[in-house]
C-alpha cells in the first residue's frame, strides 16, 4: 500500500487553486490539535500531507506550460491567496477542450488555439504519472469534456472525483462502467463545506422534522468568479439546477414551490459568494412563519475543504479493492449523489466507511 | 363637476393597469385614505377623478372583456384589493408588433380579433392621456402607440424603458405638435431603485465614500419573466445603473437589477441590498437590507401622481417632455437629478413656480 495519494486535476480554476494552496497550508497540521477549517486532519490512514499533486490539465493558454505553483495565480482565477506555494515541478498540460469552454467564456478563459496546440492524451498521462485519483473541476455545463475525462480514468484504472454536475457517479450507465472495472468513483457536483446547499438542506429538514408545512422556499446565489460568469447562460445550467434543486427538495416528502440556482454574476464580488435563503411556512394553528438568511463565503476554499476528504475516500476504496460509485461518500460530499441520504446519516456512513465497517 | 375628470387610455392591461384601476376605485370607496397620499390633490384633481375610457391589449383572456374584469385575468398577479365596478370600457386588441417575444409567447395566447385602429379609438373615447404600460422591450409596439398619441394629439406617458421622452427625436415631434410627453421607465413609489438611491444619497451627504453596492431583486410578475431574456435584462440594468452612475461616477462597483423570475412570488418583489462604504479613517460601513413589495400597487402609486400632473400640464398647454414630472416619476427621464431635487421640481411645477 503506497502511502502517498497521487492526484491529477482537470481544470486549474479557483477550486484547484484553493486545493493546491490548502495542501501547503495544512501540510504540518497535527492530528491531535484542533485545526481550523478542515473536517479530518487524518482520514483513515491518510494525513492531508499524503495528498500529492501529480499532473494538471487546462485549456487556458496563459496557464499551459507554466508550473502549477505559478498557474494558480493566473487570471481569471480570483481565489484569495492564503498560502505560498513553492515550485512544484509540475507543468500544466493542455487538456481536451470539447464543450468545456462556452462561446461567451472563450475570452475569459483565454482558451488555447487548437491549430497550434494539441491536447494531450489524458489516459496516457494518467498512467505515465502514476495517478491514483483524478479530480474533475471543469466548468459547469462541460458535459462531453467530463465524459472524456471519465473515460480516461476508466482506461487508466484511476479513481474519479467528479466535482461538477455532469452526471457520472449518479448516472446508471457510467456508474456501471466504473463498477465493471472495479474503479471507485465519487460524485456528482461537490457540496461545499458550509455552503448554500447544506444550509438549505438542514433548514428544510429541520422545518419538516418540527412539523412545519412549507409554502415556498428560495435560494439565490450571486458571485463574481468565472463559475458565475459561465452560468450566466441558462443552457449551461440544466444539470446544475437539477443538482442543486434535488439536493434540497429530496429532503421534503411533498412538493413545495422552490427556486434554487445561481442567480446573478456580480464581477466585483470576485470569489466571494453570497447566498440568500428564504423559507415560508406554517406552524401550529397554521400560523405563519418565515426564515431569511444570508450566507457570505469565499467560494473556492469552501469546495476544496471537502475535496481533500473525497480524494482520501477514493484512495481508501482503492486500497480495499472497492469499485463503482461510493454511496455514503457521494451523498455526504456531493449535491447529486447516486442516492440522497440526509446529512447526519451520510456523515455516519462516511465515518463507518473510514473505519472499514462498511464497504460502500 | 364634469370638467374635473381626467380621461385616460391605457395600452397594456397588466399588473400596472390593475394597480391603477383598483387604486382609483379604492380611493373612491375609502375617501379617508386620500389623506395618506403624497398628493391628495393635484391642482383640483383627486385620484378618483381619473377615468379610464379606453384599454388596449393583445391577450385572448383580456380582449373583449370589460376592463374591470380583464385586470383580474389569471395572468395578472396583482392581488384584488377591491371589487372594481363595471367600467363599460371593453379591452380592444391593440397592435401586437414586437409586444410578445421569448418567454412571454409561451404563456400568452394572442386574441384572434383584428387589430383595432388606435387613433380612431383614442379620438372616439375622448382620451386626453395615453398610458403605455407594455412589456419591457416591446420597442416597436411602444413606438406605434407613441405615434398614435401624436396623430390624435393625446398626451403620452411611457412607463416602459423604451426611450421616447428621453429620445430627442420623439421629444421634438411632441414639442412641435404641442403635446405633453412623459417618461421613460416608470419608477415604483417605494421600490428598489428609489430606496437604493436614497441610501446612497444619505451616505454621500454624510461624507461616506461608496465602494461596492448591489441591489438585486427577484419577482414573480410577468414583467420579470419577460426580462429574463438576456438582452432585455441587460437593457433594463443599463437604465437602472445609469441613473446611479450619474450621481456616483464610474469608480463605484455597482450591480443593480432583476436576477430571477420566481413564479410562486406572484406580484411580490423581494430585493436584497448591500452597500459597502468607507467613513472617517476609512472605517468600513456595511448595510444589508431586504425589501419586499408588491409591483402593481407600487407602480400605480407613482402613476396616479404622474397622471394628474400631466393633466395639469395639458391645462397649461405644455408641450414635449415636462422635465419635472419625468424626473419625479421615472427611472430614465430626459433630465436626471437627485431625488430631493426631483420632488422639489415636481412640487414647484404643481404650484406653477416652474414652467416645465
Amino acid at each position: 500500500m503506497s502511502k502517498k495519494i497521487r492526484v491529477a486535476i482537470a481544470g486549474l480554476g479557483n477550486c484547484a487553486s484553493a486545493l493546491v494552496q490548502g495542501l501547503e497550508y495544512y501540510k504540518n497540521a497535527d492530528e491531535n490539535d484542533f485545526i481550523p477549517g478542515i473536517m479530518h486532519v487524518k482520514f483513515g490512514d491518510y494525513h492531508l500531507s499524503d495528498i500529492e499533486l501529480a499532473t494538471v490539465f487546462e485549456v487556458n493558454a496563459m496557464k499551459i506550460g507554466k508550473d502549477i505553483s505559478e498557474a494558480i495565480w493566473q487570471k481569471p482565477n480570483v481565489c484569495k491567496k492564503f498560502s505560498d506555494v513553492p515550485h512544484k515541478g509540475i507543468e500544466v498540460l493542455p487538456g481536451p477542450i470539447s464543450d468545456g469552454v462556452a462561446p461567451h467564456m472563450k475570452k475569459s478563459f483565454h482558451c488555447y488555439d487548437e491549430s497550434s496546440i494539441k491536447a494531450v492524451n489524458v489516459a496516457e498521462i494518467l498512467k505515465e504519472k502514476d495517478v491514483d485519483v483524478l479530480i474533475n473541476f471543469l466548468p459547469v455545463g462541460s458535459e462531453n469534456a467530463t465524459k472524456i475525462y471519465a473515460q480516461a480514468a476508466l482506461d487508466s484504472n484511476v479513481a474519479l472525483a467528479n466535482g461538477i454536475p455532469a452526471f457520472i457517479a449518479s448516472n446508471e450507465e457510467w456508474g456501471r462502467k466504473f463498477t465493471e472495472k472495479n474503479i471507485p468513483v465519487a460524485g456528482d457536483d461537490i457540496k461545499s463545506q458550509l455552503g448554500a446547499t447544506i444550509l438549505h438542506r438542514m433548514l428544510v429538514s429541520l422545518a419538516h422534522d418540527r412539523g412545519i408545512k412549507m409554502d415556498e422556499t428560495f435560494q439565490l446565489n450571486i458571485g463574481g468568479n468565472t463559475d458565475f460568469e459561465n452560468m450566466k447562460k441558462e443552457y449551461r445550467l440544466t444539470t446544475k439546477r437539477i443538482s442543486k434543486t434535488e439536493a434540497v427538495t429530496s429532503m421534503i416528502p411533498y412538493e413545495v414551490p422552490t427556486r434554487i440556482g445561481p442567480s446573478d454574476y456580480v464581477p466585483f464580488l470576485e470569489d466571494e459568494k453570497i447566498c440568500y435563503l428564504w423559507l415560508k411556512g406554517k406552524n401550529f394553528g397554521e400560523q405563519p412563519l418565515s426564515v431569511q438568511l444570508k450566507l457570505s463565503v469565499q467560494d473556492s476554499p469552501n469546495s476544496a475543504g471537502v475535496m481533500i476528504d473525497v480524494v482520501r475516500s477514493l484512495k481508501i476504496a482503492q486500497d480495499r479493492n472497492i469499485g463503482g460509485p461510493l454511496i455514503g461518500v457521494s451523498s455526504y460530499f456531493f449535491k447529486h449523489p447516486p442516492k440522497q441520504i440526509n446529512d447526519s446519516q451520510a456523515k455516519e456512513l462516511v465515518e463507518k466507511f473510514i473505519r472499514g465497517e462498511i464497504t460502500n | 363637476m364634469k370638467e374635473d375628470i381626467i380621461k385616460i387610455a391605457i395600452a397594456g392591461v397588466g399588473n400596472c393597469a390593475s394597480g391603477l384601476i383598483q387604486g382609483i376605485d379604492y380611493l373612491q370607496t375609502y375617501e379617508e385614505k386620500r389623506k395618506k397620499l403624497l398628493h391628495p390633490k393635484i391642482s383640483s384633481y383627486e385620484v378618483k377623478n381619473i377615468e379610464i375610457v379606453a384599454a388596449f391589449d393583445v391577450d385572448k383572456e383580456k380582449v373583449g372583456k370589460d376592463v374591470s374584469e380583464a385586470i383580474f385575468a389569471p395572468i395578472n398577479s396583482t392581488p384584488k384589493f377591491i371589487d372594481v365596478e363595471q367600467k363599460n370600457v371593453t379591452v380592444v386588441k391593440g397592435p401586437l408588433k414586437d409586444g410578445l417575444t421569448g418567454h412571454l409567447q409561451e404563456v400568452i395566447k394572442v386574441a384572434e380579433n383584428p387589430e383595432a385602429d388606435v387613433t380612431k379609438i383614442l379620438q372616439e373615447s375622448g382620451a386626453e392621456i395615453l398610458i403605455c404600460a407594455l412589456p419591457t422591450g416591446a420597442e416597436e409596439a411602444v413606438k406605434a402607440y407613441a405615434q398614435a398619441a401624436l396623430d390624435t394629439e393625446v398626451a403620452f406617458i411611457n412607463c416602459t424603458p423604451t426611450l421616447i421622452a428621453s429620445n430627442p427625436e420623439w421629444a421634438r415631434k411632441f414639442k412641435k405638435s404641442n403635446i405633453c410627453l412623459i417618461g421613460d421607465d416608470l419608477q415604483s413609489l417605494a421600490g428598489g431603485t428609489v430606496l437604493h438611491k436614497g441610501f446612497l444619497d444619505v451616505l454621500k451627504e454624510q461624507g461616506v465614500k461608496i465602494k461596492d453596492t448591489y441591489q438585486l431583486d427577484v419577482a414573480g410578475g410577468l414583467e420579470t419573466l419577460n426580462t429574463l431574456d438576456d438582452e432585455r435584462k441587460q437593457y433594463k440594468r443599463e437604465v437602472k445603473e445609469r441613473t446611479i452612475r450619474e450621481s456616483f461616477g464610474n469608480d463605484i462597483n455597482l450591480a443593480s437589477g432583476t436576477s430571477d423570475y420566481l413564479e410562486f412570488l406572484g406580484n411580490r418583489r423581494i430585493g436584497h441590498f448591500w452597500i459597502l462604504g468607507e467613513g472617517f479613517m476609512d472605517m468600513p460601513i456595511k448595510i444589508d437590507i431586504r425589501l419586499e413589495t408588491l409591483d402593481g400597487p407600487n407602480a400605480a402609486g407613482t402613476l396616479v401622481d404622474v397622471i394628474r400632473a400631466t393633466k395639469l400640464a395639458i391645462n397649461r398647454a405644455g408641450s414635449g417632455p415636462i422635465s419635472s414630472i419625468c424626473a419625479y416619476g421615472f427611472k430614465a427621464p430626459p433630465v436626471t437629478t437627485e431625488r430631493h431635487t426631483a420632488h422639489q421640481w415636481f412640487n414647484e411645477y404643481l404650484e406653477g413656480i416652474r414652467s416645465d
